[in-house]
């Protein structure tokens, strides 16, 4: 059995249409459980588990409409992600819900349900062989947001090494705001992000968030001292954070992190030889 | 402090000379979820009784945030032992958060799950018939129980890294197959 998609439409349906896309539903169901409250029946493979289709999957037919909705599912490396699922308009569960999908005249801006899982988790891959097919601008801000390539701080300490007592001072060396822009199907979109900066000084001190960049001496205000002389691994992770707009409809995505390193950092130790000059 | 405060409190009404207890009362605790030999319906009952309240903590955690929080996320994965049967359970809560949660209570409680009748026990699996009564979770008056089965195997503790679930067993099978009827292969066959 095979689903059609229509994309960039509000609604799936399954009725056949040249215009549509396809992809595969799995073949067959098994296990199916009530929702917590007993409204409706869920099913692996899908199906309401009524038995009413028989051979399993998703039941087709002309007029079967279907409104897709954001899932969170456990991916195969064990990581939550969000995939588009369906459900069938008007049964088992009400139909008051605006479908989701843009551009829609009677579309609510802002009325995403993508928009409150992409705070928190990425966009599920997509299968092999398949392209991913953004269902909203929330999905489109979140596949976005994945694929851009974040500045990574280039930490640098002068002159490339540190006096024991004495502040050193770390240059970040990267950049604390990002805009991004990209053409969708439903306008133009726009994420601007901001990176913040947290630093593990390799001797069990660590520091941050630092909101500005990393300067050198003597205006710089990332600084630390360092109390033995030896070698230190410094660590420099940026955490990006970003809002997301489409038209009337804007978002939160997920945190994302960048990092630069200084490996084997040196800290001396400088004694004063204080002599005296035989008279 | 409570006990310090009331054994102060004991010596000090003492009179000069008086002799006190001896020895300190000790306390021995057990754990609930240590299974018998045999394994019988009323331990299983505690432990899916467990298992509900870690449901139930999800529910109530779905509901304040008005989405799946990744504790809520976490909590549901130390719940089932399979990956199908917690998508299947994130598939459903998935759903009801697109349906802004419409059918569930302000403030829920715990699903309440019977046993009806143990098909077959053991140390590393348990298969049963159950009833389970959604009617502290649901909303609407008519979620009635429903019949269902589920199979619990010991809990892999590398799903479960922030112990929420303490009962030691977890979901590997939770429902029924269409129509309502039972698994045609045993969830324990095999374990």
């Amino acid at each position: 059995m095979r689903r059609a998609l229509a994309t960039g439409l509000a609604v799936v349906s399954l009725s056949a249409g040249p215009a549509s896309a396809q992809i595969d539903v799995p073949p067959s169901r098994s296990t199916c459980g009530d929702s917590l409250t007993r409204t409706a029946i869920d099913c692996l493979g899908g199906g309401d588990g009524s038995g009413e289709f028989g051979g399993g999957g998703v039941p087709a037919g002309p007029g079967i409409v279907y409104v897709p909705y954001p899932r969170l599912v456990r991916g195969e490396n064990g990581d939550q992600c969000v995939e588009t699922g369906y459900y069938r308009a008007g049964s088992p569960v009400p139909s008051d819900v605006a479908p989701p999908e843009v551009p829609r005249a009677d579309r609510v801006p802002g009325d995403d349900p993508f928009s409150i899982y992409y705070e928190e988790y990425p966009p599920c891959p997509a299968r092999e062989g398949e392209q991913p097919q953004p269902r909203s601008p929330a999905e489109w801000a979140a596949r976005f947001w994945e694929e851009v390539l974040l500045p990574a701080p280039m930490p640098y300490i002068a002159p490339g090494w540190a006096i024991t007592g004495k502040l050193a001072y770390l240059e970040t060396r990267g950049e604390t705001t990002k805009a991004y822009r990209a053409e969708t199907p439903f306008g133009p979109l726009v994420i601007d992000a901001t990176g913040t900066y947290y630093v593990d000084w390799g001797d069990g001190e660590q520091s941050g968030p630092h909101s500005r960049e990393g300067r050198p001496w003597p205006e710089g205000e990332i600084t630390h001292d360092y109390v033995w002389a030896r070698t230190y691994d410094i660590t420099v992770t940026q955490r990006w954070v970003a809002t997301w707009s489409v038209g009337g409809d804007r978002g939160t995505l997920r945190q994302l992190a960048t990092s630069g390193t200084i490996d084997d950092f040196p800290a001396r130790e400088i004694q004063a030889v204080v002599r005296t000059r035989p008279r | 402090m409570f006990l310090v405060a009331a054994c102060t409190q004991e010596k000090a009404a003492d009179t000069p000379g008086a002799t006190l207890g001896t020895a300190a009362p000790t306390t021995t605790t057990t754990d609930p979820y240590a299974a018998p030999n045999p394994i019988d319906v009323a331990y299983v009952n505690r432990v899916l009784a467990g298992l509900d309240a870690v449901l139930g903590d999800v529910v109530r955690l779905v509901v304040v945030s008005r989405t799946i929080p990744r504790e809520a996320a976490d909590r549901l994965t130390a719940l089932y032992g399979t990956d199908a049967s917690l998508n299947l359970r994130l598939d459903s809560l998935s759903r009801d958060v697109a349906f802004r949660l419409n059918d569930f209570k302000q403030q829920p409680g715990n699903p309440t799950t019977i046993v009806w009748d143990l098909i077959s026990a053991g140390p590393s699996c348990v298969f049963a018939r159950v009833t389970r009564d959604y009617s502290a979770v649901a909303a609407s008056p008519s979620a009635e129980p429903a019949v269902q089965w589920i199979a619990v195997v010991p809990l892999d503790a590398s799903r479960d890294p922030g112990r929420y679930n303490r009962t030691g067993w977890s979901f590997v099978y939770d429902g029924f197959e269409p129509g309502r009827v039972p698994p045609q292969v045993d969830p324990c066959a095999g374990r």
